[in-house]
């Protein structure tokens, strides 16, 4: 638990929150507010003193003017399916978590536009115009239960993101409560704003910018086709390279992920989706489109894939064979759970190029620390994913982990690359951040931030590294990576 | 780290510095507590296999209705890690939450991690009933759910006035003394004829005087496989058709169906209400029965106890004398559609209707049976089948779940009945009795017309190969 | 600033950069600048920015120069031109991704991309005189929105000198990246009012194999935005393209409502669109290929109305374009299923004319939750129009505080943005 050095929550207060929202829009013991103490960043915890449901935006507003009035932080929460603690309170007592506000508002299909409350599941979305032949774009992979509030805070990607872009490209306008509770509305079902691009900053912005309440989204044509490829090699460097190949003769797929042996095996084992377990790596190259001219395309790729060194490609015949190596794909993560006690996952980005480079690299790291690292991640767009394996009861073991994971952030950004695709800055990389930004970029970050928030009270102390407040991690990062 | 050029401290906190300190240093009492003697809660290692990513929580019913964490899987399983790890202790609002849980295993279905929440929650409920004193109203409750509905006898026996009561149509009054709570138990029991009509017949072999001369008069029926139907308990007094139905349809399509001498409770009830031990009684009775039966395939027209059979081989595992026959038992559970399908049964009859299927909770998330009832549904020559809203979200029956619970079953049940209205259909069709008596009660209170079945007895209604004689009665 | 400043201050921008550096605004430039100074690197910038700020005089980057000279009441006193600071500074096809100096031209960065098959989709009118500084300042886009974006969407990293001549970088050169806040969305369509933008990181995308364009013609307008609208519905295309019978006519085409519905890829992809595409537009179309359909979609891409005596850009959505391009009355280029229209008339004899015939299509514009944003007057008006909407009141004081924040000293570009900003 971390209380605020001295607790802001008074008799008061209460009284006048439960004026806002009654009884059952507030959890106040212990017990249940336990719960909500970490997110999927589960190393470090810290439940908030009080809990906050509200169900309308109006409802949002009253709490944040009252918390305004009072000087008090918040942080905000949507399912808690975050992977960098981006919504751990740290310094902030009230938790105002959004996932009560789940109505989808209105849908325009021929504006291919839907207007949802920021509760709303990602999936949800999708489900509801999936009939018309239209989707969400951003698949995130916890997208069974992420909001849409939350995509927005952490501009969420997914394995589609390389082909369709990320939650930000398709955000047109958001109905926001600033941290003082005045209610704006930023851009809307219009492609182009009047103005500056508001929406653009709060997208990615992590929560401290104020609350998101409702979002206009843009709906994209659902593929009519697919072709779905897997691709053997004999090693990782041969896979990776595979990848450059692709894109390099103008083909976009709409994912391409990749998969080393140890991972292989391991799926192998919980799963039997029948991969090749002598493998070294396999790519599974997914084209969508029309149907005309794929059949085309998913031939020019075999031929690109062999060409880069894969020994076998095989097409899923049908639905069910996709569905399978999907499947194997996405409870990859599930399976490492069965190679050790506990496991470790990055997220780093480097230019696809370098991906050879950066997996040569992982296995030095690896060899360095005498630990075992995994790989199974998004290799279209260069957002790694790797996975230390360790056991928590050795000490040791434990150290090592911890420091081959932050030697793969460093050989990422060394290589031109970023510390997070996807999982956000949070607290996890905070310590990172002057790895690629420099004290001046930082600041004109905070800037903006107090744009919105001018008294840092919406979600502080995530982001941007305050001085002096950085810890020493003790533990690596157990938890799955998306 | 880089100094960060003029940043001022957030207002209405500490600095950052003592917060952050504050906070983050809540770090290294996570790691200090797995130093920690640990409580036997749950087996500790189970817990270790959920990674705290929250993709169950769209799958769990009650958190989509609450929509709030401790009312979620991950919640639940952080309860119970917390209580393991005696960072919480055993209160009121840890119970209430752990109650909640219906137990329908649609979590497992959504974990990528191999989550055995089913077991976690099976032994946390274990914990929980030794630990924890109920009040008084909650005991005597409970006390008479575990003590009539595992046994037919005793439970027909507290019906007889209720079935006295219909014959003289006297329901509504009887309906109108009872207090409130029981009103609501009552609601649930159809009246006396729910309109469903089954073949008793002997198909059999093993164990019935008739067997010998059925079985002789057709060696191609000898030689088929063999299968058991295991009655149930409350089925068998509440919706024996089901069963009947079963047996019908398993012997029209080629099987030799057995019956077991003695049926008692497979033990459902008492895994779900923490009373582990009874269970095991239940299940080596059972698995004695079963293995003198020796059938190839045994099923029930429960979903529900089906799933329990599966999980006797984990039940029994410490039990030297049980252990090899439970776990045989496990293998040889299957489903009455995937028996069906596996032997190509056609059907000969048009039978005209639009009909929509809900999952089962223990059919589809236990059994992982979700395509075959479907498959087998859409072969009947005539059959519309609409896919219905949220198919695999409980209905709130879950066992004892609607007499223990009957607010957030109350809940779940509207929100099937209104994805069920939405489909339009004239039947709907599932793979359980609790389900339909859960459903089949809220629909009538709406006084919609859709009628809900299950599958066996829509087999045979769709059948003309089950020509239907007799009625059974409540 | 009089005369004797204005010199005075081009003998001090010379001490900084040098004297070639600078000089006097081309007739251009005249209405945007008065003194146009180019630097050679982003130091030099920084240091003109230093000197602007420490002594109150605006300045903005002139890349943009045409849209300034529209918008901008008065010129700025220092016009920083980014001309010389125009290198490519890693482009790697694999990756997709080109990093640029903001003096550097679409036309000159798509140049050196198409040798590998690759291309900035981002297509303003001229992309000759557009830079890629003046492609994110003013965000302006063109018919490959529909299938590519727009700016916004291909920007991925960027470097400017902001506010104490400080040096900032967002983003990086990774096509995914939630590192910190997103500046980028910051920059695109600022019209250069938070600093100077030298530097940008973009995403390429491969040039389709193939592009064909299929050619409608409408006795009416209903008839041309109903057959439009039906084809977005049911074609996936790289764009889609209706103008009203003046601007066909001043294409060359015949002068009626016309589509132009772009299809790309492969020669069987090309096809099948082409038959889909084909079936629904009926026998009125025609089908051009290769060199002839390149001509057409630069002729589209960079039609600007130049006769106008107003050009606007409604924005709306989509499925509401149609209706509001009806009730505008107005001649108009449309970016169909993107519900972004630039319309245009060229009955003004008055600023009152004008002004009413604005106040008309705001209205529509407001009425379809969307907004209107003014490109160009007729010269004798430019003083008296707000070229921009006036966002509602929180958002406006949401962007008066970024502004504030960004340009404390009010010296980037001040005056001619929205609310005055």
């Amino acid at each position: 638990m971390a209380p605020t050095a001295q607790s802001t929550i008074d008799a008061r207060l209460l009284a006048e929150l439960r004026e806002l929202i009654g009884d059952d829009g507030m959890v106040l013991r212990a017990t249940e507010l336990k719960v909500y103490e970490c997110d999927g960043w589960t190393l470090e915890k810290s439940a908030p003193e009080i809990l906050l449901r509200p169900r309308t935006t109006s409802e949002v507003s009253a709490i944040l003017k009252l918390l305004h009035r009072r000087g008090i932080a918040y942080v905000p929460r949507g399912a808690g399916t975050g992977l960098s603690g981006g919504c751990l309170p740290l310094g902030a007592p009230v938790m105002i978590c959004t996932s009560r506000m789940n109505r989808i508002l209105q849908i325009d299909y021929a504006s291919r536009r839907i207007e949802v409350e920021s509760g709303v599941v990602n999936l949800h979305v999708t489900n509801a115009v999936k009939a018309r032949g239209l989707i969400y774009a951003p698949d995130p992979s916890s997208q069974v239960a992420c909001t849409i509030g939350g995509n927005i805070a952490e501009n969420s990607g997914g394995p589609h993101t390389l082909k369709y872009g990320v939650t930000t490209n398709h955000v047109l306008g958001v109905e926001i409560v600033l941290p003082d509770g005045e209610i704006a509305e930023l851009g809307g079902p219009a492609e182009e704003r009047c103005g500056y691009d508001l929406v653009g900053a709060i997208v990615g912005s992590e929560g401290t910018t104020g609350i998101v309440t409702r979002a206009t989204l843009k709906l994209t044509r659902a593929p009519a086709a697919y072709r779905t490829l897997l691709a053997i090699f004999a090693d990782v460097e041969n896979a990776t390279r595979a990848v450059s190949a692709i894109i390099a003769a103008g083909i976009i797929p709409g994912a391409i992920e990749m998969m080393d042996q140890m991972i292989i095996r391991a799926v192998e084992a919980a799963f039997h989706a029948g991969l090749p377990e002598d493998a070294g790596a396999v790519l599974i190259i997914e084209l969508d489109g029309i149907a005309a001219g794929i059949d085309g395309h998913a031939q020019k790729v075999s031929e690109l894939v062999r060409g880069a060194g894969a020994y076998e490609v095989r097409l899923a015949r049908d639905e069910a064979e996709r569905a399978t190596l999907w499947k194997a794909r996405k409870r990859a993560f599930g399976a490492v759970g069965r190679l050790a006690p506990n496991y470790a996952t990055q997220d780093g980005v480097v230019p696809r190029t370098r991906l050879p480079d950066i997996l040569r690299a992982i296995i030095a790291i690896s060899q360095r620390h005498n630990i075992r690292i995994g790989n199974v991640f998004h290799a279209g767009d260069g957002n790694i994913h790797p996975i230390v394996l360790y056991d928590e009861r050795d000490a040791s073991e434990t150290q090592r982990a911890i420091e081959a994971g932050r030697d793969i952030l460093k050989a990422c950004v060394e290589m031109g690359g970023s510390l997070t695709g996807e999982h956000g800055i949070g607290v996890e990389k905070m310590a990172e951040m002057p790895l690629i930004f420099s004290p001046e970029d930082l600041l004109v970050m905070s800037e903006l931030r107090r744009v919105f928030d001018p008294d840092q009270r919406a979600n502080p102390n995530k982001v941007i590294p305050v001085p002096g407040a950085c810890v020493e991690v003790s533990v690596p990062r157990r938890q799955v990576a998306l | 780290m880089a100094t960060t050029p003029k940043l001022d401290p957030p207002a209405g906190t500490a600095t950052p510095d003592q917060a952050l300190a504050t906070a983050r240093n809540a770090v290294a009492t996570t790691t200090a507590e797995s130093s920690r003697p640990l409580r036997d809660v749950v087996n500790y290692d189970l817990l270790l296999d959920c990674v705290h990513c929250g993709l169950c929580l769209e799958a769990c019913p009650t958190y989509v209705l609450t929509r709030a964490e401790m009312d979620s899987p991950r919640g639940r399983i952080y309860l119970m890690k917390a209580l393991a790890e005696g960072t919480l202790e055993l209160d009121a609002d840890a119970v209430r939450h752990l109650d909640l849980c219906l137990e329908c295993r649609g979590c497992e279905t959504a974990c990528p991690s191999g989550v055995h929440y089913g077991k976690l929650i099976e032994q946390a409920r274990v914990y929980v009933e030794r630990n924890y004193r109920r009040g008084p109203i909650e005991r005597v409750r409970n006390w008479a759910i575990n003590s009539i509905f595992p046994y037919p006898a005793r439970l027909r026996l507290l019906l007889a006035p209720l079935r006295i009561a219909d014959r003289l149509g006297l329901r509504p009054l009887l309906r109108k003394l009872a207090p409130g709570a029981l009103r609501d138990w009552l609601d649930l029991l159809p009246a006396r004829d729910r309109g469903v009509e089954a073949q008793r017949r002997n198909y059999g072999v093993a164990g019935d005087s008739t067997a010998k001369a059925g079985a002789a008069s057709n060696r191609a029926v000898a030689e088929a496989p063999c299968v058991v139907v295991h009655h149930g308990c409350v089925a068998q007094v509440l919706t024996d058709s089901e069963n009947w139905n079963s047996e019908g349809a398993l012997a029209a399509a080629g099987y030799r169906v057995a019956r077991l001498e003695r049926t008692v409770c497979c033990g459902a009830l008492d895994l779900h209400n923490g009373n582990v031990e009874r269970a095991r009684e239940f299940a080596r009775a059972n698995v004695s029965e079963f293995k003198r039966r020796d059938a190839d395939s045994i099923i029930s027209a429960a979903s529900g106890c089906a799933a329990v059979f599966a999980a006797y081989g984990d039940l029994l595992k410490d039990d030297p004398e049980f252990a090899d026959d439970a776990r045989e038992v496990s293998a040889r559970v299957a489903d009455l559609s995937s028996l069906m399908i596996a032997r190509d049964y056609r059907f000969s009859r048009e039978f005209r209707a639009r009909v929509t299927y809900h999952d089962s909770c223990h059919l589809a998330h236990g059994l992982g049976v979700r395509e075959g009832p479907r498959e087998l549904l859409r072969s009947i020559p005539g059959v519309e089948l609409i896919e219905l809203a949220e198919a695999d979200l409980c209905c709130g029956s879950a066992g004892s779940y609607n007499l223990t619970e009957p607010a957030m079953a109350g809940e779940l049940v509207r929100r099937k009945a209104d994805n069920i209205v939405a489909t339009g259909a004239d039947y709907v069709i599932l793979g359980n009795p609790g389900c339909e008596l859960q459903i089949a009660a809220e629909l009538r209170r709406r006084g919609a017309r859709i009628r809900v079945m299950h599958l066996a007895d829509f087999l045979a209604l769709a059948d003309s190969s089950a020509d239907a004689t007799a009625s059974p009665r409540l | 600033m009089s005369e004797r400043d204005l010199s005075a201050l081009a003998r001090e921008l010379e001490a900084i950069v040098g004297a070639a550096q600078v000089r006097a605004p081309s007739a251009l430039e005249a209405r945007a600048a008065s003194i146009i100074v180019e630097p050679r690197d982003a130091n030099e910038v920084a240091e003109l920015v230093r000197k602007c700020e420490a002594d109150a005089i605006a300045l903005a980057a002139i890349g943009a120069a045409r849209t300034l000279a529209q918008i901008r009441p008065a010129p700025v006193a220092v016009g920083i031109s980014l001309a010389r600071i125009n290198r490519v500074i890693a482009y790697e096809p694999d990756d997709m991704t080109v990093i640029a100096e903001a003096g550097l031209t679409i036309g000159a960065l798509n140049r050196l991309t198409a040798a590998r098959g690759q291309r900035l989709p981002a297509d303003p009118p001229g992309p000759d005189h557009t830079t890629l500084g003046a492609l994110v300042a003013a965000a302006q886009a063109g018919p490959l929105r529909l299938s590519e974006g727009t700016v916004r969407d291909l920007l991925i990293g960027v470097r400017l000198v902001g506010h104490d001549a400080r040096p900032i970088h967002g983003g990086g050169q990774v096509v995914k990246n939630v590192a910190g806040y997103d500046l980028m969305k910051v920059m695109v369509g600022s019209f250069g009012t938070l600093g100077i933008v030298t530097e940008t990181t973009f995403k390429v995308r491969p040039t389709p194999e193939r592009y064909t364009v299929a050619i409608a013609q409408f006795p009416d307008l209903a008839a041309a935005l109903a057959a439009a609208a039906a084809l977005h519905e049911a074609v996936p295309l790289i764009h889609l393209e209706v103008v009203s019978a003046a601007v066909a006519d001043a294409l060359g085409y015949e002068a009626l409502p016309q589509v132009f519905a772009g299809v790309a890829g492969s020669a069987e992809e090309v096809a099948y669109l082409l038959t889909q595409a084909g079936a629904m537009l009926g026998s009125a179309s025609a089908i051009i290929a290769d060199a002839e359909a390149a001509t057409a979609y630069e002729g589209l891409r960079d039609f600007a109305a130049d006769d106008a005596a107003i050009v606007a850009q409604i924005a709306v959505a989509p499925a509401e374009l149609a209706a509001c391009l009806t009730r505008s009355g107005a001649e108009f280029r449309a970016h169909a299923g993107c519900g972004v229209a630039q319309i245009f008339t060229r009955d003004a004899s008055n600023a009152d004319d004008l002004g009413r015939t604005l106040a008309h299509w705001r209205e529509i514009a407001r009425g379809a939750r969307g907004n209107l944003r003014v490109l160009r007057v007729n010269d004798d008006f430019h003083h008296e129009l707000n070229f921009f909407d006036d966002p509602p009141g929180p958002a406006l004081a949401l962007m008066r505080r970024l502004k504030s924040t960004f340009d404390p000293r009010g010296v980037f570009n001040p005056g001619c943005f929205v609310g005055g900003l």
